[in-house]
């Protein structure tokens, strides 16, 4: 391919990663969409607390950089604000939803000491499965035993 | 079916202990006597070996694997599978606690112990090293966030006793952990 459509072609693709707007060096831009989905994963995925702090603090100064770089103008700030807010209310909600349900799962699994079974009593604990373990270690063997 | 996968390395039997658990020895009492030597051995295997019940526990944590169901309790119990479940959970940065016991495990170390051990810590026995080998596996299923299977074989008791473990576990976003461990012992 001759040189100057090499051009043309990085020319359109960088275009196309501003999305038209006043946007500058990819690389700068790369580094806030990475952190900044990096964040959202985090927050709307029930990461714990610190990992959720540590890629919002990426985030914060992947874009404190690319502003001061020009790489993105000072007006994407309030909308960069607004969706952390978001984020953060949900990820909030999210934290509160996982806690009520855990603490419901431990209600649920509580096991009152009347409920133990006596020493005597005798369940099938194999359930279904009739077969005992040493058998089913021995079937998982037999392939390589018959080599 | 997935063969079974046997580290050589693992063969060696460690030396573990099994002594009265600390909340069941009052205060004043003279210190216990040598507790008897008990070795375990602790494979790893595949899924594919796991029991019925297992696997079935299996679907279930499937199902739920961010963060445990809040009607688990019912869930297993209305399919038949509470009675092979132990579970233990933790408050943020805080020991796992026994919730509930399985069966087999009451069978094997007395309905005393289990009652006693009841809202107790896993780790709060010094004496137990078979618990705290135990513990290293409930963080992996824990922390790893994927199942956990092996098989077990305990000697030293009574009678030597050959079981197997499925381990699931989670941890919320605030830290809390609980850790579902489903025992199948045949013939017990």
């Amino acid at each position: 391919m001759p040189q100057a459509v090499d051009e043309r072609v990085a020319v359109s693709r960088r275009q196309r990663l501003s999305g038209g707007g006043p946007l500058g060096p990819d690389r700068d831009n790369l580094a806030v969409i990475l952190s900044l989905a990096g964040f959202v994963e985090a927050g709307l995925g029930g990461a714990p607390a610190d990992v959720l702090k540590r890629r919002l603090i990426n985030l914060l100064d992947a874009t404190d950089a690319a502003i001061d770089l020009g790489a993105l103008p000072e007006l994407v700030r309030p909308t960069f604000d607004n969706l952390v807010e978001r984020v953060l209310v949900a990820a909030d909600n999210r934290s509160a939803e996982a806690s009520d349900h855990f603490a419901k799962a431990v209600s649920s699994m509580e096991q009152d000491a009347e409920e133990l079974p006596s020493s005597a009593e005798s369940h099938s604990v194999s359930g279904a499965d009739g077969r005992s373990v040493v058998e089913r270690i021995w079937d998982s063997l037999s392939p390589r035993m018959a080599k | 079916m997935t063969g079974l996968v046997l580290d050589a390395r693992s063969l060696t039997l460690p030396t573990l202990r099994l002594g009265a658990p600390a909340i069941i020895r009052s205060r004043g009492e003279p210190p216990p006597l040598p507790p008897a030597e008990v070795t375990v051995t602790i494979h790893r295997q595949p899924l594919a070996v796991a029991a019925d019940a297992q696997v079935a526990v299996l679907d279930h944590w499937r199902a739920h694997r961010l963060e445990p169901s809040p009607t688990m309790g019912s869930d297993l119990r209305e399919a038949g599978l509470l009675h092979h479940c132990g579970f233990l959970s933790a408050d943020p940065g805080g020991p796992l606690i026994f919730r509930r016991i399985a069966d087999a495990t009451v069978k094997a170390l007395g309905r005393e112990w289990a009652r006693q051990q009841l809202g107790k810590p896993n780790d709060d026995d010094p004496y137990s090293e078979y618990a705290i080998q135990l513990a290293t596996h409930y963080d992996e299923a824990i922390q790893g966030g994927e199942p956990v299977y092996n098989h077990l074989v305990i000697h030293g008791l009574a009678h030597p006793v050959v079981y197997s473990h499925l381990l699931v576990g989670w941890t919320s976003p605030t830290g809390q952990q609980a850790l579902l461990t489903v025992i199948d012992w045949p013939g017990v």
